[in-house]
């Protein structure tokens, strides 16, 4: 009865896990297939869960060596284009002028800590995960919620620190562009008229 | 003498903003020289988008943080 809680617990995470591992592996089947794994290791290791740290946090640990396997695994056949192609410098020029100053400005964004309590910024977050380049997504959800160390990545990857810099760099202006263009920008122009803030 | 005027001098080249970004970006990831610390503060002691945009970065890592928990 216990053990059957606790299943049902670790099933409300399925979807956070899948969509996690999708943004990592670019494949539905296989990112299936590692979150299955990551459940059923979880049942089997409860008592490895000490509660110490939420749920969520433990069962991205686990997630993260699945992960890490598959993505070796397929290393010999690789889904994504080449990483070098997301690692080139002068992608950035649009978003610097000449002289290398912003083109659009980063905007002031209030008091951002206090979005973190609406859920629905943490879909538009994930919304723009998602539409960062495959490789990119790849290595920033690796270092950024996997929390996986710059070695490790590089490692795994076969990439140099240098391209990984270059990688998490792109990762941080493009998702830093789309949260102020879908979610800070949207909201400061609707937060007069929203209904919601008046009731 | 001369080397160290040289590099005091070199010390201060100002940086622009597409400099600085990735500086903002990397110091997450790796300690930054101390020639580029310094540059970078004197950047950001006179521009507002790069503090913006730092702060910004940083508040993005500790949101994609409290996803995970």
């Amino acid at each position: 009865m216990v053990e059957s809680r606790f299943a049902a617990q670790l099933e409300t995470h399925r979807r956070y896990l899948l969509r996690v591992a999708t943004l990592q592996l670019r494949d539905s089947t296989l990112a299936e297939d590692v979150v299955q794994d990551t459940l059923v290791a979880a049942i089997q290791g409860e008592q490895g869960f000490s509660g110490k740290s939420s749920l969520r946090t433990w069962l991205t640990g686990i997630l993260k060596h699945k992960v890490i396997d598959a993505i070796r695994q397929k290393a010999r056949s690789p889904v994504l284009a080449p990483i070098e192609d997301e690692c080139r410098v002068d992608d950035f020029d649009a978003l610097f002028d000449e002289s290398g100053h912003w083109e659009n400005p980063p905007a002031d964004w209030g008091n951002p800590e206090a979005q973190l309590s609406e859920q629905q910024f943490f879909e538009v977050m994930q919304q723009c995960l998602e539409k960062l380049p495959p490789n990119t997504a790849r290595v920033f959800v690796m270092r950024e919620v996997m929390e996986l160390e710059t070695d490790e990545i590089c490692m795994q990857l076969t990439i140099t620190s240098n391209n990984l810099w270059v990688i998490l760099h792109r990762a941080r202006l493009a998702l830093r562009q789309c949260l102020e263009q879908n979610w800070f920008a949207a909201n400061a122009g609707s937060a007069r008229t929203s209904p919601s803030t008046r009731v | 003498m001369f080397s160290r005027v040289f590099s005091l001098i070199e010390l201060a080249r100002f940086i622009n903003c597409r400099q600085a970004a990735r500086l903002l970006s990397d110091a997450q990831d790796r300690p930054l020289s101390l020639a580029d610390r310094i540059r970078l503060r004197l950047h950001l002691h006179w521009c507002v988008a790069c503090t913006r945009y730092g702060r910004q970065i940083a508040f993005v890592r500790g949101a994609l943080r409290r996803y995970r928990e």
